[in-house]
Parts: structure tokens; sequence; C-alpha cells
């Protein structure tokens, strides 16, 4: 019982410490990539918004997650496949197409290449940026914005090739651009 | 307590009168009831409840994604809240008043939980759903472990219960193409064990049966996980252990209640374990109905042993456990027919005659153990 405890100072304090370190950590984590990583746009391709009790979310989905089926043959029996994506930048800023995707992290990059990390699941690709949280009840507004085409992901990149969002765009403008804290 | 103190208070008064007990016997008698402490104070689910509301306050206010407030003051507020309800804890168990500090570390591991639903939402994860749960669960057993508190060890269990059934119905497991054994969730186990421990070390009773409760559902759960629910092999397993597990407290159940008073309990978690198993193997696997009579008759004849064991060793639960099972079974081959419905008609005649004779036979055996005098036995 919890009256064991004769003296609880050393063990509530450890408790707030480990607690608030946990969540700290995964603060940390996050801020760290979102400042240090490479950053990239990604035009977004319309899904559906969704309500949750986490809050409204819209679901985004990316030209760059429906690759050519030659390039997932091998995974297409496999599910949750961790793979390391080499996208290419292409005529313009935000044109990004899949030139290969591998279990082994390709040794080779040019300057307008990068490597994301994703999980290979049968024909699509996840990269981890498929959710974006918005505001109670401006998840519609969003939903159309990304119909009309105009609409792109500001996306950070960290060294391991994992992906994190860090702001829209609407028409080449940063429409929510978060502070990091 | 109440209820017992007053059901207490008429016996006394009842004994006193017949002459059974001295008036100095009853006010012993009432001052170690007193001594005692009480049971469930009112306040004590008062205080439980509003951790609840709390808990949901929290969860609102971090579905509302409230921009107004940047990201920072929306982590100041979980951690306030957190270390507030720490230090609220910290404050009742110095002033002696346990139950209530119990409630305040319960609301905050569940502060704790808001705020890792915070960061993923502020942040835009889109991670693994049940990854949540798991860090939600491994900081809130710490917490149980580090202030021996029962409520938290017991909201860690339920988190890990969740957490397993997320992971168990995850797609890539009950999908993918893995072996049986490896879509076994058996990461669960240590997680168990961590919580086992706590409670091991507070001596909880109640807290016992979360435990058992637990690992049971976990036990089933995996047999049907082992071939996606249709595996001879796995709920063969299922229906083994529970074997076991009622087969050591009927051989070794004095010697196992000499170490702790649990062979009750093991006889009943083994029936339901045992029982989940052969209905599965009963109603699942065995589809084409081959093996449905003498698989019937010998899970009727097992729950039956299992009752008259039950009447033997004085053990209620067991009972009522048996009676479930023997109506589920009943109702079951009645449903999927031994044959045919005339056939099924002629099983449950045979059987119910049989278990006629079995009475007349336990009657007769009483009736020769007990000589009818005037004193009551």
């Amino acid at each position: 019982m919890i009256e064991l405890l004769k003296r609880p100072v050393a063990p509530v304090v450890a408790t707030a410490i480990l607690l608030t370190g946990i969540l700290g950590a995964m603060v940390y984590e996050r801020v760290q990539h979102l400042r240090t990583g490479r950053e990239i746009v990604l035009p977004i391709r319309p899904v559906d918004p969704r309500d949750l009790f986490k809050g409204d979310y819209v679901r985004l989905g990316f030209d760059i997650a429906n690759p050519k089926p030659e390039l997932l043959a091998a995974y297409n029996s496999r599910r949750d496949v961790p793979v390391f994506v080499l996208i290419e930048q292409g005529s313009t800023d935000t044109a990004w197409t899949i030139t290969s995707v591998t279990e082994q992290r390709p040794t080779t990059v040019a300057a307008n290449q990068i490597v994301l990390s994703a999980k290979a699941n049968y024909r699509v690709l996840q990269f981890g940026i498929e959710r974006y949280y918005v505001p109670e009840g401006t998840g519609p507004k969003l939903e159309d914005q990304a119909r009309s085409g105009k609409l792109a992901a500001i996306v950070a990149v960290n060294n391991k090739g994992k992906t994190a969002i860090k702001g829209l765009m609407l028409d080449g403008k940063k429409i929510y651009d978060e502070p990091l804290l | 307590m109440v209820r017992y103190r007053s059901r207490l208070e008429a016996d006394l008064a009842r004994w006193q009168s017949a002459g059974w007990i001295t008036p100095a016997h009853t006010s012993a008698i009432r001052a170690d009831v007193q001594a005692r402490g009480a049971g469930f104070g009112l306040s004590t689910v008062l205080a439980t409840l509003a951790a609840v509301l709390i808990g949901f306050a929290v969860m609102s206010f971090v579905a509302a994604n409230w921009q107004a407030m940047s990201k920072f003051a929306r982590l100041a507020v979980i951690f306030a809240s957190m270390w507030a309800l720490l230090g609220t804890g910290y404050a009742l168990l110095i002033r002696q008043m346990p139950r209530l500090a119990d409630a305040a570390f319960f609301a905050a591991t569940a502060v704790f939980g808001g705020g890792i639903m915070l960061i993923a939402q502020m942040y835009h994860m889109d991670g693994h759903p049940p990854d949540a749960v798991w860090l939600w669960g491994l900081g809130t057993v710490a917490v149980g472990l580090v202030l021996r508190s029962n409520p938290v060890l017991a909201a860690a269990l339920v988190l890990f219960v969740v957490w397993s059934w997320m992971e168990m119905m995850s797609g890539a497991r009950w999908f993918g193409t893995v072996s049986d054994a490896s879509r076994v969730h058996w990461s669960f186990l240590p997680y168990w064990a961590a919580v086992a421990a706590g409670i091991a070390m507070t001596r909880w009773r109640s807290g016992l049966h979360l435990l058992a409760i637990a690992l049971a559902q976990w036990i089933i759960a995996s047999g049907f996980m082992i071939g996606r629910g249709d595996s001879l092999g796995g709920h063969s397993t299922v229906l083994i252990v529970g074997l076991l597990l009622v087969a050591a407290s009927i051989l070794a159940g004095e010697m196992i209640d000499r170490w702790r008073q649990i062979s009750g309990a093991l006889l009943n978690y083994g029936m339901i374990i045992t029982f989940a198993g052969a209905l599965a193997l009963q109603f699942i696997v065995d589809k084409s109905g081959a093996h449905t009579v003498w698989a019937g008759l010998i899970a009727l004849a097992g729950i039956l042993g299992t009752l008259t064991w039950a009447w033997r060793t004085d053990n209620r639960p067991a009972m009522w456990i048996a009676y479930a099972c023997f109506a589920v079974e009943v109702f079951s081959l009645y449903l999927k027919k031994v044959g045919t419905l005339l056939g099924t008609s002629g099983f449950f005649l045979a059987t119910g005659l049989i278990v006629a004779a079995l009475a007349y036979a336990a009657y007769r055996l009483h009736e020769s153990r007990t000589p009818v005098t005037g004193v009551a036995s």
C-alpha cells in the first residue's frame, strides 16, 4: 500500500522527474528534428478529414506515397516493411519523384536527391506525415484547399531520413508555420 | 464497512441477550473493529470520480487544440497540472490520507497520458498508435512501483492490456505472413510481470485477481492468435495450460495454500482457461462436427467433476463458474446440434439421465455418511 512509504518526498519527486522527463524527451527530440532537418516541400494530394477524440485532423496524401507499382514489387505481399526511399527533385522545387525503394540505405545521394525512411505496406508507402492536426472545425476548409491542388507541406528530414511536418503552404505562401515551442 | 458494522451490532446484541458473550466482550469486539479502520470512505469514492473528471478535462483540452495558446503554454498547463497533482498527493500522504493520495497520483498519470497525446498532436506525429498507449503504461507502472500505489498499478495493467489488444489487432500482426509462434504477443508478459512485482510488493489481494484476469485473457487470446483462431495446436495449448492449473490446484492444493492462499483461485482461473480452450476446439476447430459427441461428453464430465471438487473444497466461486460453463456448453451443443435435432435430443436425454443417476448416488452417499439424528450437522 501507499502507506508503506516512510518518507514520501524522494519517491514523489522521482515520479515528477520521471514523467516530466519522458514528456520532455518527446518534445526535445521533435524540436531538434524540426530545427535541424533539411527542409523539402511536398505537394499534398487530398484525402478525407476525420474526427477523433484527439481532435480534428486531416489525412494528407502525397504523390510519393503512391509510387509506380514496379518500384514496390518486392514488398507486395509484406506489411510494414521499413524501407529507404530515394527521391529526386525535378524541374520545380516541389516536383519530387521516386528514384528507388530499397531496404538498404542508398550510399550515393546526389545534390538534388534526398533519402526518406518509410514503411512499405502492400502498394503504399507511409512516411509518418500523413496526419495534420487542425484547430476544431477548420478541417473541411483545408480539405477543399487540398482538392484545388494548391496545398503543400513543409517537411523536415533528419539525417536518419525520418520526416516531420513543419508547416503548410498554400500557393507558395506559408499558411500554417508553427513556432517550434 | 458501514454495512458490516451495522450487521455486527445486531449480531452482538443478539449474542449478548442469548448469554453467549458478556458486555465486556461486546465492547472489546466493537473497539477492535473500530481500530481496524474504515474500508472505503465516501471521500475516497468521490475523490476517484474527481480524478476521472479531471482526466476527461485534460483529454478535451488536448482535443480542442486551442491555437490561442502557444505550444509552450499548452505544455506548461500539462506540466503544471501534473506537478500540482503529484504535490497534492504528497500533501495528502503526510496528512495520513493515503486513499485520497492514491486518487491524486492516479489523476497525475491520467494527465501524463494526456501530455503524450498533446505532444503527438502538437507536432503532427503519425506514429504507430499502440506505441503511445505503451509509453503511457510505462510511465504509469513506474509511478505505481515507485509510490507503491495500487490504483496506479491497476491503471498500468489496464493500459498494458489495451496496448496488447491494439498490437494483436494490428494489421501487420494479424495478416502478415509470420510464423504462428511469433504472432502471439509475447511482449505483453514482461510488462505484466512488472505490474505483478508491484502488486506482490503491496500484497494487494484484489490486485492478484486483476493480474489473473489479465493473464488468463492473454492466454486465451494467444490461442486465437495462433493460426488466426482456427488452430488445433493453439487452442489445445490453451486447454492444456488450463488443465495444468486445475491439476495443480487439485493435486497440490494444500501445499500451495501453505505458501499463499491461492489454490481456490488457481482452480477457478484454470477452469475458465480450460473451458475457453475446450469451447474453441469444439465449436470453432471441429467444423465438421465429427467429434461433437465424445468432445461434448468429456466437456460435460469435466465440468461435473470440477463442480464436485468445488463442492468438496467449499469453493463457492468455482461452483458458480462451473454452472456458467455448464450452461454455455449445453447451449452451444444445442446450437451446433449433435448430428440432427433428434440426435441432439437423444444426447441431452442420455446425459440428463446419467446426471440424474449421479445425483441419486450423491444423495445415497450423503445419507450413509450423516446419520439422521436430532443434532444439526
